[in-house]
């Protein structure tokens, strides 16, 4: 019986960052309607961020906590810069158009990861322990900053849905989601809620990668696993929902910890690549999909 | 562009042949065959984005022409031709069976269902162990009495697949791929089954790619599965978008110009990336028709339009 | 003499997602008739199309073409048998010169460039076309276009031309040419035509019969003197423009 819970445990930690990541991509695919190759890159360079910027603040004499929040709202910042700039200058002029928008995203992602790996080495990083201990919850192990991270991912992940549903940001995301020329004639500003909507995204991946930072060791390539299994999760879900992205990246952290655990790691992701292919050649709206 | 002096196209295909016959030095060898190949894989990539699809299962195929034709080559030592078509053979008709099941995808979906065929093939290479598995296969040569020639060989296969690629894109044939570029709800209601013309499309394409795929296992000696990873495409992608889309000498002078770029620009991976990023990034945002469509521009003289009646 | 049935329809109904767009419709094309089927905004006359076309299938029904049962078949197949539609919108190939646009639709026809190079002059001529073969077909003004999209289905010398609208957005001078382009394409090759469209002066003027629809259901029939003096078509029609 342990097992099953630690494994469940494990699949709920790794589910949470994949969560994370997965709502930023399907909510820029549903409003702006491109596929973000780059997104991973985001989320990579808030980690990357706060993993060089916590020990050079501690060396300043800050504490702990402290060079950890600012190192936080530095990266999130960083990221939010970069997600401006690249939209300005490059998605915005590819909205809609799947495959133009596809090819150029797979360029920024290559560019980045190369700039990366030229500007913060290839060494890889590991933060000290932010929050010590364990804890055992129902027979499965978890330490205490994993268990925050998944805290955290949930509360921004219910907080996305309430926010989709009920505000009237939410509400104009979700009506150019739907149809776009719809919302256009009723006079929801089309452009505004793109950029709000690319940039929310964005922000979750830099969440995401900020959150991981002080959980897991920190190479400049980290992006393109989570950029590879993110899509699974969305395409699984469906593109574009956000329940979607939610219960497909939960699934796919599932198969991640127990085809892990019980077969080898890349059985495991060949059996997420088979589902993929599945669902995309059966269903490629996806399990809550709307096409 | 029909017009451009055929003359000037076969002086120039001549030239290639000779010098890779007397390339002489290793490295020179060398990077004519690792050209030539690249110029073979953008030109087939570029086939089947005359039906719209972005080929991320490139890959996949690259690697099954490699090890059908290492297989052909090191277990049953057959003759390097029919290692060739063998590998050949093999990409086009697995690429047959998936594209009729992959192909029901269109645009974004059929990309990602394609990248994910291609690494699910990475990583049953890796888990099998008569070919090698992690380590790969190793021992590919071309029979010695050919090594010297190897080069030739390469330019002139390549030569003749780039000629059989155009001509089946000038035929009516080709006019059909890019009519369900256009409009393929259209190109059903005039009587052509669009989803088995996909399929076609993909199927020389990858017979083509698996050629590829044999000529760079006999050049590389060794293959191993992290060589047919989705950055194939990637890369393949980068030369066609900085050569131009809209002609097949798009796809030769992209793969030429950033092969020969890359060779002075690389020092370490990471500056792979950048190059190949930036690449992409530039001719997307910045070169729409590529350096073919610069070139065609800046040229005087007759512009007709794309695709003319004859 | 019995009018020889080409087209008909049997308790067609089709449903999308709880709504039914058409319902129990039955109506027959007969063999060299120009029949309009018309209907306001919503009628189900482009479901109609779909699903005889082969692009959806109905939910239930039939539809047999010269005798055969075609329910459901896929439009390549459907076409071959003679029966081609157009478009409402882009029925067209944009990026394609005006003698790609026909050519393409000839290849299933014929084996041989020059038996297709014939047959796609010849309908270029009769539709005046010719003088645009070789140019690009997104370049050319509206009307032209429209002619465009009859003349790739045209140059199939189908039995059965489904026209989507085919009139939308023509002036006065384009429509007169346009109807007697399809007077021709009836008398001379013997062609029946199935005709989707808005405008009632066009309608009125050259359809042998007149099938309306309204709310996806059948709601008469008869010559267009008997439809225009029909109450309920007119009360359907009411406070709805052209």
């Amino acid at each position: 019986m342990d097992i099953y819970v630690q494994l469940l445990v494990n699949s709920l930690q790794i589910g949470a960052v994949y969560v994370l990541f997965s709502l930023g991509l399907t909510l820029i695919f549903g409003v702006m309607r491109i596929v973000n190759f780059a997104h991973g890159e985001f989320f990579a360079l808030a980690a990357l961020l706060v993993a060089v910027a916590v020990p050079w603040l501690i060396d300043f004499g800050a504490p702990l906590p402290v060079a950890y929040g600012l190192a936080f709202l530095g990266a999130l910042a960083g990221v939010l810069v970069l997600g401006k700039i690249l939209y300005e200058f490059a998605f915005r002029r590819f909205q809609r158009d799947m495959i133009g928008s596809f090819v150029l995203s797979v360029g920024l992602a290559l560019l980045l990861q190369g700039l990366y790996i030229e500007i913060f080495s290839s060494a890889s990083r590991k933060l000290p322990t932010l929050i010590e201990g364990t804890l055992r919850i129902l027979g499965g192990a978890i330490t205490t900053q994993r268990l925050v991270l998944c805290v955290i991912a949930l509360l921004v992940a219910v907080g996305m849905y309430w926010a989709i549903a009920s505000t009237r940001l939410g509400k104009a995301l979700r009506a150019v989601s739907e149809d776009h020329e719809a919302a256009m004639l009723q006079g929801i500003p089309y452009r505004r809620i793109a950029l709000s909507g690319f940039l929310i995204g964005t922000l979750l991946a830099a969440v995401a990668g900020a959150l991981l930072a002080p959980v897991v060791v920190i190479g400049p390539v980290i992006g393109s696993s989570y950029l590879i299994k993110g899509f699974i999760a969305v395409v699984i879900g469906g593109l574009g929902s956000i329940p979607g992205a939610i219960i497909g990246s939960i699934l796919i952290a599932v198969i991640e910890s127990v085809g892990g655990y019980y077969f080898d790691p890349s059985l495991a992701t060949i059996a997420m690549f088979v589902m993929v292919m599945v669902v995309l050649l059966v269903r490629p709206a996806g399990i809550m999909g709307n096409g | 562009m029909a017009k451009l002096p055929r003359a000037l196209l076969a002086a120039a295909s001549l030239c290639a042949v000779i010098g890779s016959y007397f390339s002489g030095s290793d490295f020179a060898a060398n990077l004519i065959i690792w050209v030539a190949i690249n110029v073979l894989m953008t030109a087939s990539f570029r086939f089947v984005l005359l039906i719209g699809e972005l080929n991320f299962a490139m890959a996949g195929f690259v690697g099954i022409g490699a090890y059908a034709g290492g297989i052909a080559t090191t277990m049953y030592h057959l003759p390097l031709a029919l290692a060739l078509l063998l590998g050949a053979a093999a990409a086009g008709l697995i690429s047959l069976v998936v594209g009729f099941v992959t192909l029901r995808a269109k645009g974004a979906y059929f990309l990602l269902v394609s990248f994910a065929f291609t690494e699910v093939l990475r990583l049953i290479y890796s888990k099998v162990d008569v070919i090698g598995g992690n380590s790969g296969m190793i021992g590919i040569f071309p029979p010695a009495y050919l090594a010297r020639f190897y080069p030739t060989i390469v330019v002139l296969v390549v030569l003749f697949f780039l000629f059989v690629l155009y001509r089946m894109e000038r035929s009516d044939f080709g006019k059909i791929l890019v009519a369900i570029r256009n409009n393929d709800d259209l190109v059903q209601t005039v009587g052509i089954d669009v989803h088995l013309t996909k399929v076609w499309c993909l199927g020389i394409a990858s017979f083509v790619t698996g050629i590829c795929g044999a000529l760079l296992a006999h050049a590389n000696n060794v293959i191993s599965p992290g060589d047919f990873s989705f950055l194939v495409a990637v890369y393949t992608l980068a030369y066609l978008k900085v050569g131009g889309e809209s002609h097949i000498l798009g796809a030769v002078l992209g793969a030429i110009v950033l092969t020969l770029l890359a060779q002075y620009a690389l020092g370490f991976g990471a500056y792979e990336h950048i190059f190949y990023g930036a690449a992409i990034v530039i001719g997307v945002l910045l070169l729409p028709d590529g350096l073919f469509g610069l070139a065609q521009r800046m040229l005087p003289g007759r512009r007709r339009p794309e695709g003319s009646g004859s | 003499m019995e009018p020889e049935i080409l087209l008909k329809v049997e308790g067609l109904t089709r449903h999308f997602g709880g709504l039914a767009a058409v319902s129990d419709l039955n109506f027959e094309v007969r063999r060299g008739e120009i029949l309009g089927l018309i209907g306001p905004n919503g009628a189900g006359k482009s479901t109609t199309f779909n699903v005889i076309s082969g692009f959806h299938k109905p939910t239930a029904g039939k539809v047999y073409f010269v005798g055969e049962d075609i329910t459901g078949r896929n439009p390549a197949r459907i076409s071959r048998k003679g029966l081609v539609r157009t478009f409402q919108h882009g029925s067209l190939l944009r990026e394609m010169t005006v003698y790609d646009n026909m050519l393409v639709a000839t290849i299933s026809l014929m084996r041989t460039r020059p038996e297709r190079d014939r047959r796609v002059r010849e309908t270029a001529e009769m539709l005046h076309l010719s003088d645009h073969l070789h140019e690009l077909v997104g370049n050319l003004p509206h009307g032209l276009q429209r002619m465009v999209s009859i003349a790739i289905a045209f140059s199939r010398r189908s039995r059965l031309l489904c026209l989507d609208e085919p009139l939308t957005g023509l002036n006065q001078i384009e429509v007169a040419s346009a109807l007697a382009i399809f007077r021709r394409i009836r008398d001379e090759f013997g062609s029946t035509i199935l005709l989707v469209e808005h405008n009632m002066k066009a309608v009125m003027e050259i359809c042998d019969r007149i099938v309306v629809l309204d709310h996806g259901v059948f709601l008469a029939e008869g010559k267009p003197i008997e439809i225009s003096q029909n109450e309920a078509v007119i009360s359907a029609y009411l406070g709805k423009r052209k």
